[in-house]
């Protein structure tokens, strides 16, 4: 849809002389109802995390607490490329308008829609030792996945995956349709194969998209635990301690505010960075006009 | 082999039913990627429809509603589905007048204020309310508001999201149409409502769907803020639910309680495709 409509023509003044009563309302006035609960529900408790995590900061150094922040950088670090790779193999598959493929990318598509407890219960079922994967289980040497701190991390990793590779994959679709055809068309007439057309042109042209999926992947990485309160509740032996899992059972189980904001203002620092590597590229409108 | 022959086989020469064999072919990547869902929803289905002592068994046993009458008697569903639309729905009309603002001063925005305000609204896709769970829960307790749906909303009356998903929809009303309604003498009121707001209605709609689906799903925060099982969410009644029912290794009643809590939205999914899908490649933000 890009220029097909004036984008850089500013409305403003138009609609300013057009809602001249309203125009004399200063602008800010209009940025209140989304300012206030702004300031109240986001930056002054992520100021007070840093007051009162600050002074606590001692508390991340033990054990425990490292070994969650390790958990959570190898989940994100884990789940980000299988998701980006997920959900590229899904919509390379799924392009086009055939039924199947319709019905293929709804199947896809029908975990993002249920919430993730419920999806993760599933999983309680499909993994259980005396379940209906046993005999494939068995052959990875993973006889309760859930019960192996391995095997439980794999779990998290692969339920965080396939929840949401239907969202990932219709950012790639959009990518893809947004692909200009010429180019396509180009190397196609310069004799070069899929794997070649690929390699160079779709997958480059695709970048910025794969620059947004990989910074929402990310993102969910670091605030969805919600399958491991189902799955493995942070356990075995601390295998899938994430962050905010333990955040949670520090701050509300154990009432160790202390520790709880500690660990809450690392995981804000790991937020941050992701926004300042994010934020410049994704201003720039990395992805498609909607 | 003839060369005719060799190129039947490479489906160069078009005899229909080789190339019928082709497109099958063509078919197989899709096929690969269907299968770990296609399993997923099958298992669920079929735990949530055989009697657990078959399941258990790993039989293929009679077809049964058991499972599903019992999952529905272990919990109150009806008042979990009645206060997740409560929440889900309140909150979302709030955040229609909330989103609807932003995105409309982000629009006319220029200049400085504009970056600033860019960054301001922005910033919140990085610092999410389930990474804030502990202050905003103090912020709760202090306003009295524990244990409310209403506590539940307040976090999330803001929306970046939708502001940014709005501010989109309002850049691409034609001037000429304000200037139209300019010269035909209509009041600020009137090119609010009757031009503006029906213009960026597609925005709006795919800003509820997205919001929705998020909210109705929602487990984390409603963990930490509500306390009484009469106030409870249908992901937490689900989640204690699910506990007792692992424990005694009723694989059956947590499929059917999963796919009681995914009905709704699998329902609304399958009869609103389009919308869905369009819904949330919009909301993928662009700046």
């Amino acid at each position: 849809m890009r220029g097909k409509l004036s984008l850089h023509d500013p409305l403003d003044k138009v609609l300013t002389q057009a809602l001249y009563k309203w125009g004399r309302m200063p602008l800010w006035v209009w940025l209140l109802p989304t300012g206030i609960p702004l300031l109240a529900f986001t930056y002054l408790p992520a100021l007070r995390i840093a007051l009162e995590g600050f002074p606590a900061l001692s508390k991340l150094f033990n054990g425990e607490n490292l070994n969650s922040l390790k958990i959570t950088l190898l989940y994100t670090l884990l789940t980000v490329p299988f998701s980006v790779l997920l959900g590229l193999l899904a919509a390379l598959a799924l392009e086009g308008d055939n039924r199947f493929r319709q019905f293929v990318r709804a199947l896809v598509f029908h975990p993002v829609v249920l919430p993730t407890v419920a999806f993760a219960a599933v999983f309680l079922y499909l993994l259980n030792p005396l379940g209906p994967l046993q005999a494939s289980l068995q052959a990875l040497g993973l006889q309760n996945p859930l019960g192996d701190p391995r095997g439980a991390f794999l779990a998290v990793v692969v339920v965080g995956v396939l929840k949401d590779t239907g969202i990932y994959m219709l950012y790639y679709l959009a990518g893809l349709q947004n692909l200009p055809k010429e180019l396509l068309d180009a190397a196609r007439v310069d004799g070069a194969g899929r794997l070649t057309t690929f390699l160079y042109v779709t997958w480059p042209l695709l970048s910025p998209t794969t620059f947004f999926v990989t910074v929402m992947a990310a993102l969910g990485a670091l605030r969805n635990v919600d399958h491991i309160f189902i799955l493995t509740k942070g356990g075995p032996v601390g295998a899938t301690d994430h962050l905010l899992y333990r955040i949670y059972t520090l701050g509300f189980e154990y009432f160790d505010f202390p520790s709880a904001a500690a660990l809450s203002l690392t995981l804000l620092v790991l937020l941050t960075l992701l926004a300042l590597v994010a934020l410049p590229r994704l201003e720039r409108g990395v992805h498609y006009d909607a | 082999m003839t060369l005719k022959g060799l190129r039947y086989l490479t489906g160069r020469v078009g005899r229909p039913g080789l190339r019928r064999v082709g497109r099958l072919l063509r078919e197989v990547p899709a096929l690969f990627v269907a299968l770990p869902f296609l399993a997923l929803a099958g298992f669920t289905l079929y735990a949530a429809f055989t009697p657990t002592a078959s399941v258990n068994r790993g039989e293929v046993g009679p077809f049964t509603l058991e499972n599903l009458k019992l999952a529905w008697t272990s919990a109150d569903f009806p008042r979990l589905y009645l206060n997740t639309a409560l929440f889900t729905f309140g909150l979302l009309l709030l955040q229609l007048f909330t989103v609807t603002t932003a995105g409309f001063t982000l629009a006319r925005l220029s200049g400085v204020g504009r970056d600033w305000a860019f960054h301001a609204v922005l910033i919140q896709l990085f610092l999410p309310p389930s990474a804030l769970i502990l202050p905003n829960f103090l912020t709760l307790k202090a306003l009295g508001l524990t244990d409310t749906l209403t506590g539940l909303a307040l976090p999330y009356l803001a929306s970046a999201t939708g502001a940014f998903l709005l501010r989109q929809g309002f850049r691409q009303i034609p001037r000429e149409l304000v200037e139209a309604a300019v010269v035909d003498g209509a009041s600020p009121w009137q090119i609010m409502v009757r031009v503006l707001l029906p213009l960026v209605r597609p925005h709006l709609a795919a800003f509820s769907l997205v919001s929705l689906v998020y909210h109705w799903n929602e487990f984390l925060w409603p963990l930490v803020v509500l306390q009484s099982p009469e106030k409870r969410v249908l992901s937490l009644g689900f989640a204690s639910f699910a506990r007792s029912a692992e424990s005694g290794m009723e694989w059956g009643l947590i499929a059917a309680g999963a796919l009681l809590v995914g009905a709704p939205m699998l329902l609304a999914f399958a009869l609103f495709q389009r919308a869905f899908v369009e819904s949330f490649a919009r909301s993928g933000l662009k700046g």
